[in-house]
């Protein structure tokens, strides 16, 4: 099923962040989100995820099952990276797959330190890992290559690309070169 | 040396059952350790028959088991639930220093206790007498007035919790001061109420205080993944699926119901609630799927050590309990913290 915003409306105050906004994001596509600072990207992204609801229009066909990578990495502080994969994997996916994805990204040294303990861009990368091995049936980014150096950022779009599975793949930037990398489908606020 | 997980669950285990035994053998009548595992293992069913207590005075088998073992086992539930509920409303609300106190849940039972204790209430119903009864409507009735204050509109606010329960706490212990100075006569009751102690254990308030163990254990252990996965933060909790008002609530409404069943058969037994997970996570580390379990038994043990310390070191005179968990947990506590801290793990 597609996601599709019907004339969808959001503001926040006085501000309107967009308004009779209708688009179609096909089941199981990458699609690029695109556009300046303060267009609604981020917006966009959380009424996707129910964490506001719009003032006027209808979101439909947003599966129940979502993972998530916010600008901010929002991870449990106090574990280590294969504790906070895990614990949004199913109760099948074993220790060595996450272990597996984790060395692919670049962490095998660091995979038993609590995540307070690492790197911006290490914390990025257990944050996108978590969200591609989540038991999930949609994949939310925002900003997801943020603070990685050139090198890293193609390595971890490769890996997003090879891991997403048919899954839908909605991804906010504003970086032309990651919107063109990644290949998906572009919509642009 | 690091303990792998289900190692020191059994070892755990078996420390508890140690430390049942040496509580059922110490006393001001003190029985033989050997004594006391047999008049123990006498009361299981089928098992019992086989052993003989001949040579064991009668007096001791009473002493035993009507006397010490409801008092012991009092003891280790309540250590349970109350490290439970503290593990739990950390997590919940993601606060380090969040225990059964932080909610006003300890107040409202004190002040229960208090107008009871002022009004005589003498009556006793199911085990549970008219203080212990008054003290688990004030504590519920507390978290009512909590939950009314910083729940609205479907949502809540992690802070408004913690500020409500602490206004609501400072409102009632004012309270509670203004009954004992208008009270003299009852001031010293209300003040060693408020001390806790497990004196008055008898097997209802054992039958009782299981039943809210058992809730305990069925309604959030099962939910270990989820708490996890709540400390993430909100939103991030949301995005994985997570219903994190129902989830906040639920778990507020278990923990409390176990602290207002704890707080009315012991009262005010502070410090467990707060220190006992903090250790266990130094131990376990910070998941719940391990941090829990460890908690409940961990705090059965400490529970059952301090109210063993307190009936004996000063018998046949006692020391309130809550007094004994602050001077033995505090200066453990602090020992682990200086060395985690030096070791860089806590910052």
């Amino acid at each position: 099923m597609d996601i599709l915003f019907e004339k969808v409306s959001k503001r926040f105050g006085d501000k309107t962040i967009f308004s009779d906004l209708s688009l179609r994001i096909s089941k199981g596509s990458l699609t690029v989100i695109m556009g300046p600072s303060g267009c609604g990207k981020t917006t966009l992204l959380n009424l996707m995820m129910r964490l506001i609801e719009p003032d006027d229009g209808e979101i439909t066909g947003v599966p129940s099952r979502k993972a998530a990578v916010f600008q901010e990495d929002r991870l449990c502080e106090t574990f280590n990276a294969v504790a906070n994969v895990r614990m949004v994997c199913s109760k099948g996916l074993n220790d060595s797959i996450i272990i597996s994805h984790l060395v692919q990204l670049g962490l095998s040294e660091r995979l038993t330190v609590p995540v307070k303990n690492l790197s911006g861009g290490m914390r990025r990368r257990v944050a996108i890992a978590r969200a591609m091995l989540a038991d999930a049936d949609i994949i939310l980014m925002d900003e997801p290559f943020k603070g990685l150096d050139d090198k890293l950022k193609f390595e971890t779009m490769d890996y997003v690309k090879k891991f997403r599975n048919q899954r839908s793949l909605i991804m906010v930037t504003h970086d032309r070169e990651e919107s063109q990398y990644m290949d998906g489908e572009l919509i642009i606020l | 040396m690091k303990i792998k997980p289900p190692l020191l669950t059994i070892l755990l285990t078996i420390l508890l059952a140690i430390m049942v035994v040496i509580a059922l053998s110490v006393g001001a009548v003190r029985v033989q350790i050997r004594d006391g595992i047999r008049i123990l293992m006498s009361a299981i069913p089928y098992l019992g028959q086989r052993i003989s207590l001949e040579d064991i005075p009668k007096s001791h088998e009473t002493i035993i088991l009507s006397i010490r073992l409801p008092r012991v086992l009092l003891a280790g539930l309540v250590g349970f639930g109350l490290s439970l509920s503290g593990a739990v409303l950390q997590g919940v609300l993601r606060n380090p220093l969040a225990d059964p106190q932080v909610l006003g849940i300890s107040s409202g039972a004190a002040f229960g206790a208090a107008v009871a204790i002022t009004f005589g209430l003498t009556y006793s119903s199911f085990g549970i007498g008219g203080i212990a009864g008054a003290s688990f409507i004030g504590a519920l009735g507390t978290i009512f007035c909590v939950w009314r204050i910083s729940f609205s509109a479907g949502k809540s606010s992690l802070i408004g919790i913690l500020l409500a329960g602490i206004a609501l706490s400072s409102l009632l212990t004012s309270a509670i001061t203004m009954i004992m100075v208008f009270d003299r006569e009852k001031l010293e009751k209300v003040y060693m109420w408020m001390l806790g102690s497990f004196s008055a254990a008898g097997s209802l308030r054992v039958i009782f205080m299981s039943f809210f163990a058992v809730i305990g254990m069925l309604g959030i252990l099962p939910f270990s993944r989820t708490l996890d996965i709540m400390m993430t933060g909100d939103d991030a909790a949301k995005s994985m699926g997570v219903d994190v008002e129902v989830m906040r609530r639920w778990m507020i409404i278990v923990s409390s119901l176990i602290v207002a069943a704890c707080v009315s058969v012991s009262g005010i037994i502070g410090f467990v609630g707060l220190i006992i997970p903090h250790v266990v996570r130094l131990i376990s580390g910070p998941g719940h799927r391990r941090l829990l379990p460890l908690t409940c038994v961990v705090g059965a043990i400490f529970m059952i050590a301090c109210d063993t310390i307190a009936r004996t070191i000063a018998a046949p005179s006692e020391i309130p309990v809550g007094a004994i968990t602050a001077v033995l947990g505090a200066p453990y506590f602090l020992f682990l913290l200086a060395r985690s801290t030096r070791k860089g793990a806590i910052r």
